[in-house]
């Protein structure tokens, strides 16, 4: 008996010893940040207030870049050797974060897409199109106003990586485990997580190709993307064709594939990239490259034959100026987006400086006005109400306006540089720019803007937007419309068929509620079984997002050319027309003015730009008047002089003469 | 800043304004009959007098008069209440602007050798400086009212032309801010004239 407690005493004892060597173990690998368990030390991490920093977590002030001779690790943090047979794609979580703390970057601007943005500032969502059922969403998890969660609408992570993840740095999205769903989990597996891709940005090495990056996530080769993208290797095969019980270890998981159409993802390193040491050379910088952010950032107009003579560099860009000189970040990579209230959002007074106003006009507290040589604009004749009411990048940014709002392709929306790229002028998403609105601040601002358009259904006066895969799989086939192509002015479809597709749900239990279809700023359901009814419905309002690029030099201004750029009857500012992209040909109107974007009044805008027919009368008046009132003052004032050295020499001789 | 500035010089003036009338027992009511008897009748009294000129003299005090109600009213009242003079009181007040400076600038021609100042003049500002006790007969207040007439005329020379600088591309955004300045600054001191006019056109009918 004594034998048995004496064993259980000392059982226990071991358990205690081998528990602390675990512990004393993690504390060590957290401190030396040699990790093996990329899961276990995030939660070690998350619970030490600050991590302890690395050797490239703090520069030691030298302004050159540090040479980047280093060994790649696969995501278990096994080094990988040039003459393995069968090597895993780096992993940049511990390639990368050998050196620098992956913890404290992962929350940057670019990798934190799914957190919620503070600054409640609207920024370029991603766009789920389907033209075929004439859906639009701007999606995004920031919580931006006018924009969908996509969980709401059945898009899980994995969905969203593989639809958006082309454009995408990589990062907290496909890391994050709370916000796997269940029947993705097999397919995460598999595909791996998409880590930080580091070299998305820092990579100066030009042949870097991230169209390869957006071919690897197409095939949900996620955790091979960075690694196929840089110069150190080749990836074959495809994720997305493995079956769910797929392992790369065990041929039997994948025996009855024919490997002569489709192979399980495979990396190829380049032996010649290493060195005797298994090292590899990065070409690392901070100094990012144009082209790197203009691979997410592009806008350009979608008309070929305006391009060659409309597009142009941005200012800053062709005076030799990166993107990174204003959109700046420190090591915890929370990216400066330069808007003139950043400063006061994020509580940071320096952030001024990197506004248009602030580096180019005033500066506030500690904050330098001039960065990089920036001139200070004399604004020559503007009253100064203008910089009170419109932020700069009304005149300075954004394509001039013509009498119709201008349609654009953004990188995001239309997957530019992505091998398969539709390149049709017109093509959905449509996008229109500039559009002139009024922000929360109060000034005007140059957005981009599109329509949404969606199905949902409404219970209640409450509505929900409708599943993507229930969409796909029910109402796109009873719209029937068979065209393939992505291009033109959208797809529409008549109110008859809209009837026909309602009726068929609402007397069905496929629907908690009855089918209501938003799209064109407009909300339609059935008022009986014979007649669609519409309504202005405020989540159909067009989704718009400011834009600042590319800014144009002051020649190029809108009001260069006088008052009349913006006040008068025809003006671009304040009438062009802004098209209403709508799903449903009601034949109602198919625009509207940009004066009501603008929070302003047409008639009196227009009263306001009919008094500038009367300006050269107004001056000419006022000249005459001050010529007069200054003349007869003036000459008045000579005799008036006269007659005060009159009175004085007068009273003199009068005390002169009591005197004597 | 300049906004408060000229809520309470305003105020201060106008409540002053009415304190001293209240001290020559003038009220209210009486101040406003007054005034439009006197329009009334310098447009009137002399009905057979053929003079023309005469006749567009006294027209131009009356348009004159409301035309610079009429700007005052769209300039103070939503600068003061909103900061900005925007919206439909900027059309009022711009459309109203030409009629007003070609009035004010006729009245000058055409009032000032009529106001032009004299030796009496001289003598009866000689009586303020030495703080003499007749400073209120008809005479001093005459002389005080053309004072106040080439004031008035003096100061209209920056309210005109810190305008007409702002409306021609000649000054940056700070030059256009003085201007801004000048002009609001010489609108309130215009106005404090104008009252001071009507002070002592009263008070001149009431001797």
């Amino acid at each position: 008996m004594k034998k048995n407690y004496f064993a259980l005493i000392l059982f226990a004892f071991f358990i205690l010893i081998s528990n602390e060597c675990i512990f004393s173990q993690n504390a060590d690998s957290l401190s030396a940040a040699v990790v093996s368990d990329s899961s276990a030390v995030d939660s070690v991490v998350n619970k030490v207030p600050e991590a302890p920093l690395k050797i490239g977590d703090v520069a030691d002030g030298n302004k050159s870049i540090p040479i980047h001779l280093i060994k790649l690790y696969d995501e278990n943090r096994f080094t990988i050797e040039k003459n393995e047979n069968h090597p895993l794609p780096f992993s940049t979580k511990q390639t990368c974060g050998d050196c620098h703390t992956y913890s404290k970057i992962k929350n940057g601007t670019h990798f934190s897409i799914d957190q919620k943005d503070s600054t409640k500032r609207n920024g370029e969502p991603f766009i789920y199109t389907n033209h075929r059922a004439l859906t639009l969403l701007p999606l995004s998890y920031r919580g931006w106003k006018g924009t969908i969660n996509p969980d709401s609408v059945g898009i899980t992570p994995f969905l969203f990586v593989k639809k958006f993840g082309s454009h995408f740095t990589g990062g907290n999205i496909s890391e994050n485990e709370e916000l796997e769903k269940p029947e993705n989990f097999l397919r995460w597996e598999i595909s791996g997580k998409l880590e930080v891709n580091c070299l998305v940005c820092h990579d100066a090495n030009s042949a870097y190709d991230q169209a390869d990056f957006a071919a690897q996530i197409r095939n949900e080769n996620f955790k091979w993307a960075s690694t196929s993208a840089s110069n150190l290797a080749n990836v074959k095969g495809s994720a997305a064709k493995m079956p769910n019980n797929f392992d790369p270890y065990n041929t039997n998981t994948y025996v009855d594939l024919d490997l002569r159409s489709t192979s399980p993802p495979t990396v190829f390193y380049d032996e010649t990239k290493f060195d005797h040491d298994n090292k590899v050379f990065f070409d690392i910088t901070k100094n990012i490259n144009k082209e790197r952010c203009l691979f997410c950032h592009t806008t350009t107009l979608n008309n070929d034959e305006e391009k060659y003579l409309a597009e142009q560099e941005d200012v800053h860009i062709t005076a030799g100026m990166s993107c990174v000189n204003c959109h700046s970040n420190g090591m915890s990579h929370d990216i400066i987006k330069g808007y003139s209230e950043e400063y006061l959002d994020k509580n940071k007074s320096q952030l001024h400086s990197f506004s248009c106003e602030g580096c180019h006009l005033t500066s506030i507290d500690n904050s330098i006005v001039g960065r990089n040589g920036a001139p200070k604009p004399l604004h020559k004749g503007i009253p100064p109400i203008h910089f009170e009411k419109l932020s700069c990048t009304v005149c300075h940014s954004s394509y001039m306006p013509s009498d119709k709002a201008k349609m654009v392709k953004t990188s995001r929306a239309h997957k530019l540089g992505v091998p398969g790229a539709n390149k049709m002028a017109l093509t959905y998403p449509l996008i229109q720019s500039p559009v002139f609105v009024r922000a929360e601040n109060g000034k005007i601002e140059p957005r981009n803007l599109i329509w949404p358009s969606y199905w949902a259904v409404k219970n209640n006066n409450e509505i929900k937007a409708l599943e993507i895969e229930f969409v796909e799989n029910n109402i796109q086939p009873k719209l029937e419309l068979d065209t393939t192509y992505n291009f033109g002015n959208g797809p529409q479809v008549a109110d008859s068929t809209l009837i026909k597709v309602f009726n068929s749900f609402n007397h069905s239990d496929l629907l908690s509620g009855n089918l209501v279809f938003i799209t064109g700023g407009r909300i339609y359901e059935l008022e009986d079984s014979t007649k669609i009814k519409s309504s202005e419905y405020e989540a159909a309002e067009p989704y718009t997002w400011a834009i600042a690029h590319n800014v144009r030099p002051a020649q190029q201004s809108l009001g260069v050319n006088g008052c009349d750029d913006c006040h008068s009857l025809n003006s671009n500012f304040n009438f062009s027309e802004v098209a209403i992209i709508s799903g449903v040909d009601d034949k109602s109107n198919s625009t509207i003015s940009m004066v009501n974007f603008e929070g302003l009044d047409s008639i009196y805008q227009s009263l306001f730009s009919l008094s500038f027919y009367f300006r050269p009368f107004l001056k000419f008046i006022l000249i005459f008047s001050a010529f007069v009132i200054t003349a007869v003052f003036l000459s008045f004032s000579f005799s008036g002089i006269k007659n005060v050295s009159k009175y004085f020499s007068n009273v003199s001789s009068l005390n002169n003469d009591k005197e004597i | 800043m300049i906004e408060f500035l000229s809520i309470l010089i305003l105020i201060i003036s106008i409540i002053y304004f009415f304190v001293a009338l209240n001290k020559k027992e003038i009220s209210f009511s009486e101040m406003i009959s007054i005034i439009r008897d006197g329009l009334k009748d310098s447009s009137t009294e002399k009905d057979g007098n053929k003079n023309i000129f005469f006749r567009i003299k006294t027209w131009l005090i009356h348009v004159t008069f409301y035309l610079f109600l009429f700007m005052f009213l769209t300039s103070f009242v939503p600068t003061i209440f909103s900061g900005h003079l925007t919206g439909l009181f900027l059309i009022l007040h711009i459309t109203a602007a030409p009629l007003f400076s070609i009035s004010l600038a006729l009245l000058v021609l055409f009032y000032a050798y009529q106001l032009k100042l004299n030796e009496n003049d001289y003598s009866n500002f000689e009586k303020v400086i030495n703080k003499d006790s007749a400073k209120n007969d008809r005479s001093s207040i005459l002389s005080y009212s053309k004072f106040s007439f080439w004031l008035l005329t003096f100061i209209s020379i920056p309210l005109l032309l810190s305008i007409i600088l702002s409306f021609y591309p000649i000054a940056g955004t700070d030059w256009q801010n003085l201007s801004l300045i000048i002009h609001r600054l010489s609108a309130l001191l215009f106005s404090l004239v104008v009252l001071a006019l009507i002070y002592f056109y009263v008070t001149f009918s009431k001797l």
